[in-house]
């Protein structure tokens, strides 16, 4: 196996998956590269590790989890804020009006351990396997939760307002 | 009736919805690969300020520890050997020092008492 192929493939899978757990694009750059340049180290200490996937997945899903923790303590500071800048961020208003919103939307009103599993498999690109391993599972329930998660999620994207309900909810 | 997006169009549509921009790929990759010289050396600046710290608390401690010993012990208490005199009574340290207490004076001479130390002071 060779870093930099590994490292270049990782890169745009880690930051999808972020950005599908956080919703930004500045925290989901941020996880990826803690979690690409902890796998770097790692390689460059001790060897490749048995799965490089397993093991920078394992660091975003840490790190999302926190991001999100920190950005709901934070939330009521960042409401305020809001209101005295009386509108989104620039950033935010781009995002809003982009498909990304709809898509988002519609993955944060799954299941958390479907959505957990869902954004493993699509925009993690791991096995099922993996998946399992990962979300303390078995591969028949990852299985399940995947099938699930990806049912309910093209009902979702397949209803016409859906995009505007959440936007104004 | 519309028709519902088959699973597969599903992940399509959120991979193309979540997919970066190359740049940004190329820029984490390139930052993480030159991890590669910072790490040493943060590794170096982490043991040397765990060292500097350990060595304050080692200080802290052991100053700590000497404000905190036991004042030295109280003097040992020395016994007392008293012998009577005819109406004297000698009193006699283990060092050697003494006091001799007489009788009281009769009355209309004073009503005092002598005390005398005798032996080293």
């Amino acid at each position: 196996m060779d870093l930099e192929a590994v490292a270049a493939a990782l890169a745009p899978r880690l930051i999808a998956y972020a950005l599908a757990r956080t919703g930004r694009r500045a925290d989901a750059e941020d996880i990826a590269q803690e979690a690409l340049t902890a796998v770097v180290r790692r390689w460059r200490r001790e060897g490749p590790p048995a799965s490089p996937d397993a093991f920078v997945f394992a660091i975003a899903r840490r790190r999302a989890g926190r991001a999100n923790a920190r950005r709901a303590l934070a939330a009521p500071l960042d409401a305020v804020r809001h209101v005295a800048q009386r509108g989104p961020s620039v950033e935010e208003a781009a995002v809003g009006r982009s498909a990304l919103a709809e898509v988002l939307a519609a993955i944060r009103s799954l299941a958390r351990r479907d959505r957990e599993t869902l954004l493993l498999r699509i925009a993690g690109e791991l096995d099922i396997a993996s998946i399992a391993a990962l979300t303390h599972s078995t591969p028949a329930a990852a299985k399940m939760r995947l099938s699930r998660a990806r049912r309910r999620l093209a009902a979702l994207l397949s209803e016409p307002d859906h995009a505007r309900r959440t936007r104004t909810a | 009736m519309h028709e519902e997006p088959e699973p597969l169009d599903v992940d399509a549509r959120v991979r193309a919805a979540l997919a970066p921009d190359d740049q940004a790929a190329r820029r984490i990759v390139a930052r993480a690969l030159a991890a590669r010289e910072a790490a040493p050396r943060r590794r170096r600046q982490a043991a040397l300020a765990a060292g500097i710290a350990a060595a304050l608390l080692v200080a802290a401690g052991a100053r700590l520890s000497r404000s905190r010993r036991a004042p030295a012990p109280p003097p040992r208490e020395q016994s007392l050997a008293v012998s009577g005199q005819g109406r004297m009574v000698v009193v006699e340290r283990e060092d050697g020092r003494r006091w001799i207490v007489g009788p009281p004076a009769p009355a209309g001479h004073g009503g005092y008492v002598i005390f005398v130390a005798s032996g080293r002071e």
